[in-house]
């Protein structure tokens, strides 16, 4: 160890380290950041991080093993490793209304996809609250509503009109929490059902109509909205 | 069990609702998770009884989510996405930071002598820090390699494999240098006069 050739840039760097602040707000930067590389399936090395990180994993035992562990993961895994016995007694349990819907929901891009199913269907069928019976009326739509915790959403409405010679129409009204009436346009809405794709776009009031849904498809229906920008 | 499925094959049989290929398909799943999960946790207490809490938050994430994987041609790497999230979710309860915090065996109590902290230059307190503070040999090389001879923890961890002859991970040499230079930070007489050079220039 030579200490004669420390520069002073180099001390200084490793007085930054033992003097820098560690608190919650860089570990929970810190952590965000690398679990970026769980999403990407791949390990990183420490000098190939933003200088900030590789500064905190010095400073923060925690983060440094918290980094270890992220990348011992992607190492060879010990294939006579013993494996305890896994408790599937889960499997037999049904999912509650809660799971059932949000497995419903699913983010795809920058567009927010609702999979629609039978036993989704049911469910909801079952939450209609009583309508009076005016004049014989007896049309009233199945109303689905959807309050995914996704910018800008407020609530996705979907009402699916019951069936004539075959055909439904299927009324999507999106809910934004940064605008409303009339700024509710243009907000592209896909139905995708096995017999085929239907495209549209909201109206000022955020709704969008698909008048000719095949009653077949409905069970299997996937929704998709094209999520706009959230206004800052 | 078939741990050669391909990964479309068991993400179709995870579908097949209280059928013997789903309870196969999981029992895989759970065998492949659980290494990854242990990869992770091994080295922490009780890092066997978390191992199993997270595989197994793991695989009813994977259950309950299993509509939202986009591409059941890569359904074991979404899998393993999961997991390695679910540990890491789990390695940031605070219990497992205030342990990290925490003095360990290598490292005990250590405080830099006042004749150091009264030295008027930044390379003489830190070499007499580096040299005769609570730093192993291996320590003084991560540091030192570090800062002062500009080396990757590539680089160091072939080197220490070397000095060990068995296999350091660079991952592994970040976390002795951090537990390394807390030592030195647990001293606040020391961290008051580095503070005084920083406030220098």
């Amino acid at each position: 160890m030579n200490q004669a050739n420390w520069s002073q840039n180099a001390m200084q760097h490793l007085v930054q380290t033992l003097v820098a602040p560690v608190d919650q707000h860089t570990c929970d930067t810190c952590c965000d950041q690398l679990a970026i590389y769980t999403e990407r399936n791949q390990s990183i090395a420490q000098q190939y991080l933003p200088p900030s990180i590789q500064q905190h994993l010095d400073a923060c035992v925690s983060c440094a093993e918290y980094f270890a562990a992220l990348d011992r993961s992607f190492t060879a895994v010990d294939t006579n490793l013993p494996v305890p016995t896994p408790d599937l007694g889960w499997l037999q349990q049904a999912p509650s209304w809660y799971e059932r819907v949000s497995s419903a929901l699913a983010l795809v891009g920058k567009n927010i996809q609702i999979s629609l199913n039978q036993s989704l269907l049911d469910g909801f069928a079952a939450l209609q609250p009583a309508q009076p019976a005016l004049r014989g009326e007896t049309n009233q739509p199945l109303q689905l509503t959807f309050t995914p915790s996704i910018q800008p959403l407020r609530e996705i409405n979907l009402a699916i009109y019951p069936a004539e010679a075959n055909v439904c129409r299927v009324r999507v009204q999106v809910q934004l929490h940064d605008r409303e009436w009339p700024d509710l346009a243009q907000i592209g809405v896909h139905l995708i059902a096995a017999s085929g794709r239907q495209s549209s776009e909201t109206d000022v009031w955020g709704e969008a109509v698909f008048s000719d849904v095949q009653a077949a498809d409905v069970a299997g229906l996937t929704l998709e909205i094209e999520l706009p920008t959230p206004i800052n | 069990m078939h741990d050669t499925m391909t990964s479309t094959a068991l993400y179709t049989a995870c579908f097949e609702q209280d059928s013997l290929a789903q309870h196969e398909a999981y029992t895989t799943l759970w065998h492949m998770l659980y290494r990854v999960a242990y990869a992770m946790l091994h080295a922490y207490p009780d890092g066997d009884a978390i191992t199993t809490d997270c595989t197994q938050k793991a695989l009813i994430k994977i259950h309950r989510n299993l509509g939202q994987c986009q591409n059941p041609a890569t359904f074991r790497e979404w899998c393993m996405q999961i997991v390695r999230r679910t540990v890491l979710d789990e390695l940031r309860r605070p219990e497992h930071r205030r342990r990290a915090s925490m003095p360990d065996a290598e490292h005990g109590p250590w405080a830099a002598p006042i004749e150091t902290l009264q030295l008027d230059d930044l390379r003489g307190i830190l070499t007499e820090v580096i040299d005769a503070g609570p730093l192993s040999a291996r320590s003084r090389r991560v540091v030192v390699g570090r800062y002062f001879s500009e080396q990757n923890d590539d680089l160091l961890a072939q080197t220490e494999s070397e000095l060990a002859q068995k296999p350091v991970l660079a991952s592994h040499i970040q976390v002795t240098r951090a537990k390394n230079l807390a030592a030195l930070r647990r001293d606040p007489a020391l961290i008051a006069r580095l503070r005084e050079f920083v406030e220098e220039g």
